[in-house]
C-alpha cells in the first residue's frame, strides 16, 4: 500500500499522560500498574489506572456525554497538542473531509453500571439524568470526539473487542484511499468498569499479581485504561502540519474462526494477519526491528502468539509485550501498542518485556528480557480480540 | 465517486422471513403485516453454538446467509462488515443486572458473548473462516456507516465484501431511554462493478448540505426505518425491489450524508 502519514499522536495510559511521559517510563522500565484503588471497582488485583479523570474539567456544552470513557477521551484530546493539531488540519481540509474512526469495547458502560445500581425501586426505571445514547452507545465515543473536535465527516466506532483500535486504522485507511475523506482521526479509548473486571474474573483470566506476559508462570491479565489518537493523512497533501511523526506502512487482518474467547492454538489467524501486514508494507521479516506483542499474559494467548510470531518472523526479531506497564487496555490495546511501538522508532529503543522473571521455556520467538537501544526503522504491532479478530499494523520512521 | 455492484440481499424483520417477502411489501404487492420475526438458529452453527446464539446473532447470521446464497458466494470466503447500534444489547443487560447483586457472579459465556463483534465471531466460527470480520457502530447511522466501510473495502481490495446491518430494541429499562422498534437485519454482498449476477449497481457521492434521510413509500415501513437503525436500509431496498433507478440519501454520521444512486442491472 501507499504509506500514510501519522502526523499527530496522543497517548494517555497508566505509564503516563502524553507521549513524553510514556517514553520516559519506557526508558526507566517503570510499570504503571498498581493495586486497585478505585472504591467502586470490585477486583482484588492490580489495575492500570489513569489518574485525574474524576477531576477533569469536562466540556460544559457536551455535558450529556459526560462519562469515564469520554473523560479519558477528552484528556487524550488535550494531551500532546492533539486538539490544536486537528484544528490546523480542519482549516486545511475542511471539517467535512476529516473522518473519525475510533475503537472501544465497552464505551461508557461504567455510566450504565451506576445507572442500574440507581434504578427506581418501584418502576425499575433508570435515573432521569442518565443519558444512555450519549454515554452507553458504542457510537458515543466517536460522536463525542467529532463534536469536541468540530469535525463533520464520516464517523464510526469499531468494536471488535481487543483488536478494535487496530482495526480502526484499517477502516480509516480504506476510507482515505477510497476518497471518502482526506484525513482521519484514528485511535481508541477504553476505561475501567465492573463489567470487564468481573467478566475476566469469571473467565479466570485475571492475574492476582501484576500481569506477567510471556513469563512461564503468567496467570492472566491486569486490566488497564487508555486513550490514544492519531491523525492519519495522505503524504502528498500540502500544509505545514502534515509533517509525519510516523508512517503507516501496512496492515493485516484475519479471523480465527475457532472460538469466541480462546485463540487457535497454532496462532494461524495471527500468522495470516502478520504475513498480510508484511506484504502490504513491502517488507520482509528481517526488516522488522521490533514487535509489540498483543501479549496479554493469559497462558493460551501468549503461547499462540509466540507460535505465530516464530512462524512468520523466526527466532531473531526482538519482541516484547508492554502490557506489564500499561495493563490490558482492551479496546484501546491496539492504539496503545501501536503508539508504544511508534515510541520505539522515535526514541531508538526496544523496550524489554516488563514483569518477566523467566521466559516460558517453550517459547521460540525472541522475547526481550533487557531493553536495547539503537536504530528502529520498522515495527509491527499485534492486537487480537474475542471473536477471533486479529490485526497487525506495521509502522515506519517518518523519513 | 465510489461505485460497486450488489449481488445478493438478505432481509429478516417484523413480518419478513426473507428478501422476497420484504420486496413484495416494498413493491406494494402485499400489505405490511408486522409480526415478531421467529428467527431460527442458523443450521450453519454447531449444536453448541446454536444453543448459545442470542436472537441478535441469529438475526445477523440469518440475513447474512441469505445474501451470500443469492450471491452464489462461499460465505466463509467473504470478508464481512457487521454494523449494529448496540450489538448484543440483551446480553449486556443481563450482565448489568447481575452486577447489581451483592456478590455478582457473571456467566463467562455471557461475558464473551456480550462483545459487539459476537455476531461477526459466530459467523467466522460457523464457516471456520479466516476472512476478516469487522464490527462497527454508527449509532442511529449504523447502516450507512457499515455500508460506507464495506464499499471502501470493495473498491480498495477489488473483491466482494459482505455487509450485515442488524438491530434489535434494547430490553427495558434501557429501551425507555433509547426507544427502538422491532428486530431488523439486512445483508448485502457488495462486489466490483460489472460483477456477474449483479442485482444492481450503486454509485455514491456526498449529498448536498442539508440533505435529509430518504423515505420509504409505505408509511408503516417508513416509521420502522426511523425507529430501527438497520431498517434505514429499506430506503435503499425499495428501488432495488422495484427495479427502479433512484438516488437514495442516507446518513453515515450526524451531518454526513451521501447520495447512493441505485441502477438496476
Amino acid at each position: 500500500m501507499e504509506p500514510l502519514n501519522i502526523s499527530a499522536a496522543s497517548l494517555v495510559c497508566a505509564m503516563g499522560r502524553g507521549l513524553d511521559e510514556v517514553a520516559a517510563a519506557m526508558h526507566a522500565e517503570q510499570s504503571g500498574l498498581r493495586p486497585n484503588d478505585l472504591p467502586w471497582l470490585d477486583v482484588g488485583t492490580h489495575i492500570g489506572r489513569v489518574e485525574g479523570l474524576e477531576d477533569l474539567a469536562f466540556p460544559a456544552a457536551l455535558s450529556n456525554y459526560d462519562c469515564r470513557n469520554n473523560r479519558l477521551a477528552q484528556m487524550g484530546l488535550e494531551t500532546d497538542g492533539f486538539s490544536e493539531h486537528i484544528a490546523a488540519a480542519r482549516a486545511r481540509y475542511g471539517a467535512h473531509r476529516i473522518a473519525v474512526v475510533l475503537g472501544t469495547s465497552t464505551s461508557g458502560i461504567r455510566q450504565t453500571e451506576a445507572a442500574y445500581e440507581a434504578r427506581d425501586g418501584v418502576t425499575g426505571a433508570l435515573p432521569a439524568d442518565f443519558h444512555l445514547k450519549e454515554t452507553h452507545d458504542y457510537f458515543s465515543l466517536a460522536d463525542f470526539v467529532r463534536l469536541a473536535l468540530q469535525l463533520t465527516g464520516a464517523a464510526a466506532v469499531v468494536s471488535t473487542a481487543c483488536s478494535s483500535s487496530s482495526r480502526a486504522f484499517i477502516d480509516a485507511t480504506r476510507l482515505i484511499e477510497a476518497g471518502f475523506c482526506d484525513a482521519a482521526v484514528v485511535g481508541g479509548v477504553d476505561t475501567l468498569c465492573r463489567l470487564t473486571a468481573r467478566g475476566f474474573g469469571a473467565l479466570e483470566l485475571l492475574d492476582a499479581q501484576p500481569c506477567r506476559p510471556n513469563d512461564r508462570s503468567r496467570a492472566g491479565i491486569s486490566i488497564g485504561e487508555a486513550a490514544g489518537f492519531v491523525l492519519l493523512e495522505r503524504p502528498g497533501n500540502p500544509g505545514p502540519s502534515n509533517r509525519p511523526y510516523l508512517r503507516l506502512l501496512g496492515f493485516g487482518e484475519s479471523s480465527d474462526g475457532y472460538h469466541m474467547s480462546a485463540p487457535n492454538p497454532d496462532g494461524t489467524g495471527a500468522q495470516i494477519a502478520m504475513r498480510e501486514a508484511l506484504r502490504r508494507s513491502h517488507l520482509t521479516a528481517d526488516q522488522i526491528d521490533y514487535v509489540n506483542l498483543h501479549g496479554t499474559g493469559t497462558p493460551l494467548n501468549d503461547r499462540a502468539e509466540d507460535a505465530a510470531v516464530f512462524a512468520v518472523l523466526g527466532p531473531g526479531v526482538p519482541a516484547s509485550s508492554t502490557k506489564g506497564g500499561t495493563g490490558h487496555t482492551l479496546g484501546a490495546a491496539g492504539i496503545t501498542g501501536i503508539l508504544l511501538a511508534g515510541l520505539a522508532i522515535r526514541h531508538a529503543i526496544k523496550p524489554r518485556n516488563l514483569n518477566l522473571a523467566e521466559v516460558d521455556p517453550d517459547f521460540r520467538s525472541h522475547i526481550l528480557t533487557s531493553t536495547q537501544t539503537g536504530p528502529v526503522r520498522h515495527v509491527l504491532a499485534n492486537a487480537f480480540g474475542f471473536g477471533g479478530s486479529n490485526c497487525s499494523i506495521v509502522l515506519g520512521a517518518a523519513s | 465517486m465510489t461505485a460497486f455492484a450488489i449481488t445478493g440481499i438478505g432481509v429478516i424483520g417484523p413480518g419478513f422471513a426473507c428478501w422476497d417477502d420484504c420486496a413484495q411489501v416494498l413493491r406494494g404487492e402485499r400489505p405490511y403485516e408486522p409480526a415478531a420475526a421467529a428467527i431460527a438458529a442458523p443450521p450453519i452453527l454447531s449444536p453448541r453454538e446454536r444453543r448459545r446464539a442470542s436472537p441478535t446473532v441469529r438475526l445477523a447470521l440469518g440475513a447474512a446467509r441469505q445474501a451470500a446464497e443469492q450471491a452464489g458466494q462461499r460465505a466463509g470466503d467473504l470478508p464481512a462488515v457487521f454494523g449494529s447500534c448496540h450489538g448484543e444489547g440483551k446480553v449486556t443487560h443481563n450482565l448489568l443486572n447481575a452486577l447489581t447483586s451483592p456478590d455478582p457472579v457473571l456467566s463467562p459465556t455471557q461475558f464473551h458473548n456480550s462483545v459487539h463483534n459476537t455476531a461477526a465471531g459466530y459467523w467466522a466460527i460457523a464457516h471456520s473462516s479466516q476472512a476478516p470480520c469487522d464490527s462497527v457502530s454508527g449509532g442511529d447511522y449504523s447502516f450507512a456507516a457499515a455500508l460506507l466501510i464495506a464499499a471502501a473495502q470493495v473498491v480498495c481490495e477489488r473483491r466482494a465484501v459482505l455487509v450485515v446491518a442488524y438491530d434489535a430494541a434494547l430490553p427495558e429499562p434501557m429501551n425507555a431511554k433509547r426507544p427502538m422498534t422491532g428486530a431488523f437485519g439486512a445483508a448485502m454482498v457488495l462486489d466490483q462493478r460489472g460483477a456477474e449476477g449483479a442485482v444492481c449497481e450503486v454509485q455514491c457521492v456526498p449529498a448536498a448540505p442539508g440533505a435529509e434521510w430518504a423515505t420509504v413509500s409505505n408509511s408503516a415501513l417508513n416509521t420502522l426505518a426511523a425507529e430501527n437503525p438497520s431498517a434505514r436500509s429499506l430506503a435503499m431496498l425499495e428501488p432495488i425491489s422495484r427495479g427502479e433507478r433512484r438516488a437514495v440519501v442516507l446518513g453515515c454520521a450526524p451531518g454526513a450524508f451521501h447520495e447512493w444512486t441505485v441502477t438496476p442491472c
